[in-house]
């Protein structure tokens, strides 16, 4: 005969289960902490940096103001360097904030909007000051899933940059921030679909194709022969 | 957000599941702990063979009772011919007449069905006319090594004992979906052997179940409808609070499936059967009668396949297929130029890019995986070699996504047709 007895739970084991589950998971929830402290760190010093170089290149340009094109080179070959590092760590940041909703990131975004406005502007002026080949590209974009091409174009636009390195500025715009000087330049190109890329004062809306930005920005280029504008 | 937390929970969960059977296992010593055997320790035996279209393999599982280490008049042979289509009848009638001076030692039987009534049927007639102390369920495919049931036998002495199991091996490991299964085996056996430590053994398979009749008859045989009888035998025996033993030390050995959609097709209805058995049974879960099984074995095997759906719906989708899709479209205007975006992606990357969080949870998920590989290749005493190597590697990325896939089906099969059984 069945004997009635009773079955045993083993609560002790599980107690000492959930005690090393939650060990394991504190390890995972630290690294995973200091992950996000250390690219905050890393942004917020670059963002720095970026903001004395910027200080650098404005002295620079109103000291060769006037100077009719002499002692150009170093202005240049510092400002191609600044935009270029500055948005590789644009890219970054959108990689680190995937998922993220801190505080702390939305004002370091808003500072590389800023910066990249700032150089934007600059590299404009440079082009008075410094007769060159530079090509300036404004590309406005969203992080939300509403805007489908936006990554399409990014793709398209760090396909251009390998090709035409330096000569190729870009300079990218999230239209969703909440930034007046964003909204201020979205209103003057009138955007109204996403992505939008301006290539010198030329709008291109909603997705564009590579063969159609290179046609326009061979324009730029004269004097450097590129394969792909011939 | 919500489901960032659902991520998280199932993360929790699943490490808190490897890591308390990884305790049980650390703690216990899992070989077979003997029986204590008294001197009437040779009961009678009633071997059922219920046979579907079996005409290839039948033989060899007949050959395989007969030259178990047991005396023939101890042993009765009951072959249920369930209405096969094939040439299985011809098949064993040609072999019983020809091997007739060597079977005359054997208690033979031969049911054959009229119509195709399903294999509990088969069993519950089978049941009706054995005279065996001990009933045994050994598929027509699957072939019993010969000291298997002496290794058995013994631990029915304890009354309480209704069902011992041996561990089942593949006959054949040849092709992919059968190295893949290899591994499986392996661990499922493993696995089940450890989780039979705290007496949370949730299916009797059909390779070789040896049950006692007595219990059997009592809970009232086998269930007639349903896919997975042998899983609703173990839960009524549990209900009943019966116990079930798993053995390493004996073997039995079977085919499977040898193409990767024949092993999809037998998982998912194994894992519907288990979806509807577990439903069925819901009244045992967080039930405190059941300790340790109904407090937590049946809640994990059903938050195991949630666990495995939900994987496959949004880690799947969410963070794999949907990227990739992205990632080919997004690379399609490009032309698929890799080669020069890789040098703008080399020039980009830093060590802050890799997400060692995410690192970290796989690592440790990966590496209970590799112990469980490990342990169940020294525990079933199978030797390591360089193709079960490469079987394991392959086992291990590919399995988990396996199954998800098997569990949408199951889910996508239910969803579809919900009247049909339940």
């Amino acid at each position: 005969m069945v004997v009635e007895k009773k079955r045993q739970f083993f609560w002790k084991r599980h107690i000492l289960a959930f005690v090393i589950t939650l060990l394991i998971f504190s390890v995972g929830i630290l690294l995973g902490s200091k992950l996000s402290n250390d690219r905050i760190e890393f942004t917020k010093t670059d963002i720095e940096r970026q903001q004395v170089e910027y200080e650098s290149l404005q002295l620079q340009l109103l000291y060769l103001t006037g100077q009719e094109g002499k002692n150009c080179e170093v202005l240049l070959n510092t400002l191609e360097r600044n935009i270029y590092d500055l948005e590789n760590s644009r890219i970054k940041l959108e990689n680190y904030i995937q998922g993220q909703e801190g505080g702390d990131y939305q004002t370091i975004k808003r500072d590389y909007m800023l910066t990249e406005i700032r150089y934007w502007l600059l590299a404009n002026e440079a082009k008075e000051v410094c007769p060159n080949d530079l090509a300036t590209v404004l590309y406005f974009y969203e992080t939300t899933d509403s805007c489908f091409d936006c990554s399409a174009q990014g793709y398209i636009l760090t396909y251009l940059k390998s090709i035409f390195g330096d000569k190729l500025l870009v300079f990218s715009l999230d239209v969703n921030f909440n930034e007046p000087m964003v909204q201020i330049l979205k209103e003057n190109y009138e955007i109204e679909e996403l992505p939008t890329v301006i290539v010198g004062g030329k709008v291109f809306s909603g997705l564009t194709k590579k063969e159609e930005l290179i046609n326009e920005l061979c324009l730029f280029y004269t004097d450097a022969s590129f394969d792909v504008c011939d | 957000m919500a489901i960032d937390l659902a991520v998280w929970v199932m993360y929790f969960v699943s490490i808190y599941f490897a890591v308390f059977w990884m305790t049980v296992i650390l703690d216990n010593k899992i070989k077979d702990i003997p029986a204590k055997k008294s001197k009437k320790a040779i009961p009678k035996v009633s071997v059922t063979i219920p046979m579907f279209n079996e005409e290839n393999s039948v033989i060899g599982t007949i050959e395989s009772v007969l030259g178990l280490n047991y005396p023939a008049k101890k042993l009765q042979i009951i072959l249920v011919n369930d209405c096969s289509t094939d040439n299985t009848h011809n098949v064993v009638q040609n072999f019983l007449k020809e091997n007739k001076t060597r079977l005359k030692d054997f208690d033979i039987r031969y049911i054959n069905h009229k119509v195709n009534s399903g294999k509990g049927v088969a069993m519950n007639n089978a049941l009706k006319i054995s005279t065996g102390d001990l009933f045994v369920c050994l598929d027509a495919d699957s072939f019993v090594e010969p000291d298997a049931l002496r290794k058995i036998a013994p631990y029915f002495e304890d009354e309480n004992v209704a069902s011992v199991l041996p561990l089942m091996k593949l006959k054949k490991v040849k092709g992919f979906a059968l190295n893949l299964q290899y591994v499986e085996y392996l661990v499922n056996f493993f696995l089940k052997k450890v989780m039979g430590l705290l007496d949370c053994i949730h299916v009797t398979p059909g390779p070789f179940g040896v049950y006692s009749k007595k219990i059997l008859q009592k809970v009232g045989g086998f269930d007639t409808d349903n896919l997975t009888e042998d899983l609703e035998m173990a839960l009524r025996l549990q209900k009943r609070n019966y116990k079930i033993i798993q053995l390493i030390g004996a073997k039995v050995f079977t085919l499977a499936p040898e193409k990767m959609k024949g092993w999809f097709n037998q998982r998912n209805r194994w894992y519907k059967g288990t979806l509807i058995n577990l439903l069925n049974y819901r009244g045992m879960f967080f039930n405190k009668k059941y300790g340790e099984f109904g407090m937590f074995h049946l809640p994990m095997v059903l938050s195991a396949a949630i666990i495995s759906i939900f994987f496959a719906f949004f880690v799947m989708w969410k963070h794999m297929i949907k990227p990739l899709l992205g990632k080919v479209y997004d690379l399609s205007f490009i032309n698929f130029d890799v080669v020069h975006l890789s040098n703008v992606w080399v020039e980009r990357f830093s060590f802050l890019d890799i997400n060692y969080m995410i690192l970290f949870f796989t690592f440790i998920i990966f590496t209970f995986g590799v112990a469980w590989v490990v342990y169940a290749f020294k525990y079933t005493e199978e030797t390591f070699t360089k193709k079960g190597l490469a079987s394991t590697a392959m086992f291990m990325v590919i399995y988990p996504f396996f199954l998800s896939v098997v569990w949408l089906g199951v889910v996508f099969d239910l969803a579809r047709g919900k009247k049909q059984k339940w």
